[in-house]
C-alpha cells in the first residue's frame, strides 16, 4: 500500500498558475520522506491533498489522482487544531469517528498518550492549559489511536522549542519504528529529522517535482537550488551576528509563559507613555484593510512604508491583500507595521518563526538596525540563534497551568434546560398575579438555598439584566395596554422572572461538551452539528483572547478609530480572527475523519468516550419546579 | 477530471458546520456582551416608549442572515441562530433563559423560507432582507404571545414596525455585509458566497485602478 500520486495538479481558487503541477510520485510502505520546497511551493497543500481534505474544501480545483490509505494528518497550528475541552476527548476525537467500541477507545486513548510520553497527564485537563510541547504530542496521540498507515506532518515541530520540538521527534519516531509506517514530513528546520529519513522530495516554486533521491544524491545535485531558495542548510547557518544590550530575549521552554511577559513589559511600558510596537504570537491580528501598503502606511508617509517592505523583502506584494499573503510574510509585514511608527520600546512574539534563510537574515537585519539607533526591542523566542544574537536573555520559568477545580453540583446541563422548559410552559398558564408571586416567591426561596449550598449558583451580578428586563415588561405591559390594569402589568412581569431564573442556574452548570454528549446520546440529536456546536461554544475564551488582543494591538499601532468606527472595525477583524480559526478546526476534524463515510457510502455511526447521563438533581429540581409551576397556575 | 468531492451539493460538508458554528459563537459573546452592557440600558431608556425598544430587534437575526447567506443548504440560518442562542443561555445573564432557543427558531424561519424559496442558491441583498423581516414577523408574534401579551393593537402595529424595520436593516443589510467583507478578505474560499464575493471584490479593485 503506501502512497500513489499520479499527475495531481491543485489551483486555489483565484489563483492563475496551479500551487502543484502534474506532481506524481509513489511512497512505499516504512518509507521516510522529507519534503523541501521554498514557501508558497505547495508543500502544505500536498500534504492536505494526500489526507483527503482538500478535496472537501472546495477552494482548491484538484486533478489528478491520490491514494494514501490510512493517513493521518498533523498540523502546524496545535491551538487551533485543538477542538475539545479535554485531553481525553480530544486524543479520543477519531477513534470516535471511527465509530470504535467505547471501551476500545478509551483503551487506544491511554496507550496513544503514552506512546508520546504523557502516559501520566491528567485526561481531564483543559488541552488550553498544556505546553506547547504536551499540546503537539497529543495532538499526535489522537493521530495515533487510528493507527495510520501513513503520517503527515506539516512542520511539526516549526512553533516548538529544541526540547519540545526532540519530544515530538522521538514521539514520531518511536511510532515510525514499531509500526513500519511511512511518512511525510515538511519542515523548515529539517536537520534534525534527517537521521529518520530515508528519501527527500524537493517541491520547485513552479509547483513542479524537482527532485526525488536519498538526502546524499539530493544534496549532490541539488545544493545550490537548495540554497538559492534559503532552506536551512549545511554549513550557511549560524554565523555569529550579535546586538547591543538593548535586545532582550525572553527564553523558556513552549508554553512557560512567554508571551505572557512579552505582555506584561508592553502593558508596564504602555503605562508609562512610551511609544511602542507590538507584534503577537498570531501576526494576522496586527492587519488590516485590502492591501499590504495600505495595512502598513496608515498614518505613515508612503516612502518610508515602502523602504521598509523593500528592507524586509516584501516590496513584490504591495497591492496584495494582507489576509492572503503566506503565514511567513505576514509575519514580517506585522514586524514592519510594529517599527514603521518609530517607537522606542518595540516588543516582537516569535519574529523568526517560519521563515527561510534569506528571510530571517532579513529579519535580524532589522533588528541590528533598531539596536544600532537605541530602540530596546524585546523577543519573546526559542530559535537559538535569535536568542544567541540578543544582548541579555531572560528565563522565563514555567507557571504550571493551573485548573480551576470546578464546583460538582448536582444538576447536569439537559436536566436544567428541561427545568427551564417547564418553568416556562407552566409560568404561560399563570392566570392572577398573586400566584405568580407565590410562585416566584418560593422559587426564589428554592433558588436562594441551592445558592447557599452551592457557590456557583450566586450569581448576582447576572441578576441585574434579569430584574431590569422584568421591570420593564411589567411597566409596558400595564402602560400600552387598553385597561391600565395593574395586575395584568404585574402578572407579565412576575411570570417571567419565574421562567428567567432557572436559566441563570443554567449558565452556572452548563459545560458545552457534557451538554453536547447529552444531546448526542440522551436525546439523540443529529451528531455532527451537536459537535461542531460543541467546538464552536468551546471556543469562547479563545474568541475573547482574540478580541482583546485585536483591541491592544490597534491602540499600540495608533490605528484605532474612534467609538462606533472602531466597533466595527474590530468586529470585522474578530469575525475574521474566527473564521480563519474555524477552518483550521474544519481541517483537523476531517482529517480526524469527522464526515467519514463507510464503504456502503452511509455515515459511520460515532461512538462517545464519556458517557452521558443525567442525574437525581435534575429529577427532584424539575419535580419542584413543575409543582411551584402548577401551583402558581392553578392559583385562584 | 476534478475531483471535488461533495455528491450532493445539498449536504452539509465539515466545513460549513464549523465555520457556521464558530462564527455563530463569535456573534454569541457579541450578544452576550450587548445583553449585558448595552441591552440594560437602552431598554431602560426604551422605557419613555416601549415599543422603541423592538428597534434593537435586529441585532438577533444576524446569525440567521450570516449563516443562510454563507451556507446556502437546508437549516443554516436555524443552525446559526440556535448555537449564537445557545451561547447566550449558556453564558447567562439576560433575563430571557430557554425562550432564547425558541426566539432563535423563530427569527430563522424568514432566511430559511427565503433559501427554501431560491432553491438554496444565492442570497443577494434583497433577498437577504426579505428573510430577514419575514423572520422579524414571525419573532414578533411570538412575542406578542409570550412578552407583550398587553399592549394595545395600536401599540402592537407600532411594535410590530420597528421589529421589522430593525431586523430589514441590521441583520439583513449587516448579516449579508459580514459576509461580503470576509469573502472579500478570501476568509471563506471553501463557501461558494465567499468565492463569489472574493471575485467580486477583485474586480472592483481592477475597475477602480
Amino acid at each position: 500500500m503506501g502512497i500513489a500520486v499520479s499527475e495531481l495538479s491543485v489551483t486555489p481558487f483565484g489563483a492563475v498558475a496551479p500551487v502543484l503541477d502534474a506532481v506524481s510520485f509513489s511512497v512505499a510502505k516504512g518509507e521516510r520522506v522529507l519534503l523541501l520546497g521554498p514557501s508558497g511551493a505547495g508543500k502544505s497543500t500536498l500534504l492536505l491533498a494526500l489526507s483527503g481534505v482538500l478535496q472537501s474544501l472546495e477552494s482548491f480545483d484538484v486533478r489528478g489522482e491520490v491514494t494514501a490509505e490510512g493517513s493521518g494528518l498533523l498540523l502546524q497550528n496545535y491551538s487551533d487544531a485543538t477542538i475539545t475541552d479535554t485531553v481525553l476527548r480530544d486524543v479520543a476525537f477519531g477513534a470516535e469517528s471511527a465509530g470504535l467500541e467505547v471501551a476500545s477507545v478509551s483503551a487506544l486513548a491511554t496507550e496513544a498518550l503514552s506512546r508520546v510520553g504523557l502516559g501520566d497527564i491528567d485526561t481531564a485537563r483543559n488541552p488550553a492549559l498544556l505546553s506547547g510541547g504536551e499540546l503537539q504530542r497529543m495532538c499526535l496521540a489522537g493521530l495515533l489511536t487510528l493507527q495510520p498507515s501513513v503520517l503527515l506532518l506539516d512542520e511539526p515541530t516549526s512553533q516548538l522549542d529544541a526540547a519540545s520540538a526532540a519530544e515530538v521527534r522521538a514521539a514520531v519516531y518511536e511510532y515510525l519504528r514499531e509500526s513500519a509506517a511511512s511518512a511525510i514530513i515538511a519542515e523548515h528546520v529539517f536537520e534534525p529529522w534527517l537521521p529518520l529519513i530515508n528519501r527527500v522530495l524537493v517541491l520547485g516554486s513552479n509547483g513542479r517535482l524537482e527532485a526525488d533521491g536519498s538526502w546524499q544524491s539530493v544534496v549532490e545535485s541539488h545544493a545550490e537550488t537548495l540554497e538559492g531558495w534559503g532552506l536551512w542548510f549545511g554549513s550557511n547557518t549560524g554565523d555569529d551576528q550579535r546586538f547591543g544590550d538593548s535586545v532582550v530575549a525572553l527564553v523558556g521552554p513552549s508554553g512557560s509563559g512567554k508571551s505572557t511577559e512579552l505582555r506584561r513589559r508592553l502593558d508596564a511600558a504602555l503605562a508609562e507613555g512610551l511609544r511602542c510596537g507590538w507584534v503577537p504570537q498570531n501576526p494576522a491580528l496586527a492587519l488590516s484593510g485590502t492591501t499590504v501598503i495600505g495595512c502598513l502606511s496608515q498614518g505613515s508617509d508612503a516612502l518610508r512604508a515602502m523602504a521598509l517592505l523593500e528592507e524586509l523583502g516584501l516590496a513584490h506584494l504591495t497591492e496584495r491583500n494582507p489576509h492572503e499573503i503566506s503565514g511567513g510574510e505576514q509575519r514580517r509585514l506585522a514586524i514592519a507595521c510594529a517599527v514603521i511608527g518609530g517607537g522606542s520600546h518595540i516588543f516582537l512574539d516569535e519574529p523568526t518563526v517560519g521563515l527561510d534563510r534569506h528571510n530571517w537574515q532579513k529579519v535580524m537585519n532589522l533588528i541590528a538596525r533598531l539596536s544600532a539607533a537605541g530602540t530596546a526591542v524585546t523577543l519573546a523566542t526559542h530559535d537559538p540563534l535569535l536568542i544567541a544574537a540578543a544582548g541579555r536573555v531572560v528565563e522565563i520559568n514555567p507557571v504550571p497551568g493551573r485548573q480551576a477545580k470546578a464546583e460538582a453540583v448536582p444538576f447536569t446541563p439537559l436536566g436544567m434546560l428541561a427545568v427551564s422548559a417547564a418553568a416556562l410552559v407552566t409560568a404561560l398558564s399563570f392566570t392572577s398575579w398573586m400566584g405568580a408571586l407565590a410562585a416566584l416567591g418560593l422559587e426564589v426561596l428554592l433558588f436562594g438555598l441551592l445558592a447557599l449550598r452551592h457557590r456557583v449558583f450566586w450569581r448576582p451580578r447576572m441578576m441585574i439584566p434579569l430584574i431590569i428586563g422584568v421591570a420593564s415588561l411589567g411597566f409596558s405591559n400595564w402602560w400600552l395596554s387598553d385597561s391600565h390594569d395593574v395586575g395584568r402589568g404585574l402578572l407579565i412581569g412576575l411570570r417571567t422572572a419565574f421562567f428567567g431564573l432557572p436559566g441563570i442556574l443554567f449558565a452556572a452548570t452548563a459545560s458545552p461538551s457534557v451538554l453536547g454528549d447529552q444531546l448526542g446520546q440522551l436525546l439523540r440529536l443529529p451528531v455532527r452539528p451537536v459537535i461542531a456546536g460543541m467546538v464552536g461554544l468551546n471556543r469562547v475564551q479563545h474568541l475573547q483572547a482574540g478580541w482583546q488582543n485585536l483591541v491592544l494591538v490597534r491602540r499600540v499601532r495608533g490605528v484605532a478609530q474612534r467609538g462606533l468606527a472602531e466597533f466595527w472595525q474590530l468586529i470585522g477583524l474578530s469575525l475574521l480572527d474566527a473564521t480563519r480559526g474555524a477552518t483550521v478546526a474544519a481541517i483537523a476534524m476531517e482529517a480526524r475523519g469527522f464526515s467519514a463515510r463507510d464503504a456502503n457510502g452511509r455515515r459511520v455511526k460515532r461512538s462517545w468516550v464519556v458517557p452521558a447521563r443525567v442525574s437525581p438533581g435534575d429529577a427532584w429540581l424539575l419535580l419542584a419546579t413543575i409543582a411551584l409551576g402548577v401551583l402558581g397556575a392553578i392559583w385562584p | 477530471m476534478s475531483q471535488n468531492s461533495n455528491p450532493n451539493p445539498l449536504a452539509w460538508r465539515t466545513v460549513d458546520f464549523v465555520v457556521t458554528a464558530i462564527l455563530a459563537a463569535a456573534l454569541g459573546v457579541a450578544f452576550w456582551g450587548f445583553d449585558t452592557f448595552v441591552y440594560p440600558i437602552t431598554s431602560t431608556i426604551g422605557n419613555i416608549y416601549p415599543p422603541l425598544s423592538e428597534l434593537q430587534l435586529g441585532v438577533w437575526l444576524i446569525p440567521a442572515v450570516l449563516g443562510g447567506v454563507l451556507v446556502r443548504k437546508p437549516g443554516a440560518a436555524l443552525y446559526a441562530e440556535l448555537i449564537a442562542a445557545s451561547l447566550e443561555l449558556v453564558l447567562g445573564g439576560n433575563p430571557w433563559s430557554f425562550t432564547v432557543l425558541i426566539s432563535g427558531a423563530c427569527q430563522a424561519v424568514g432566511i430559511e423560507a427565503v433559501l427554501a424559496m431560491v432553491s438554496w442558491r444565492k442570497l443577494n441583498l434583497p433577498l437577504a432582507m426579505a428573510g430577514a423581516a419575514i423572520g422579524a414577523v414571525f419573532e414578533v408574534f411570538y412575542e406578542y404571545y409570550s412578552w407583550v401579551p398587553d399592549y394595545s393593537l395600536t401599540q402592537k402595529a407600532v411594535y410590530m414596525v420597528c421589529g421589522v424595520v430593525s431586523s430589514v436593516v441590521i441583520a439583513g443589510i449587516g448579516g449579508w455585509g459580514i459576509v461580503r467583507l470576509l469573502g472579500a478578505a478570501g476568509a471563506i474560499n471553501s463557501f461558494a458566497a465567499g468565492r463569489e464575493a472574493r471575485s467580486a471584490s477583485q474586480s472592483n479593485r481592477t475597475v477602480g485602478a
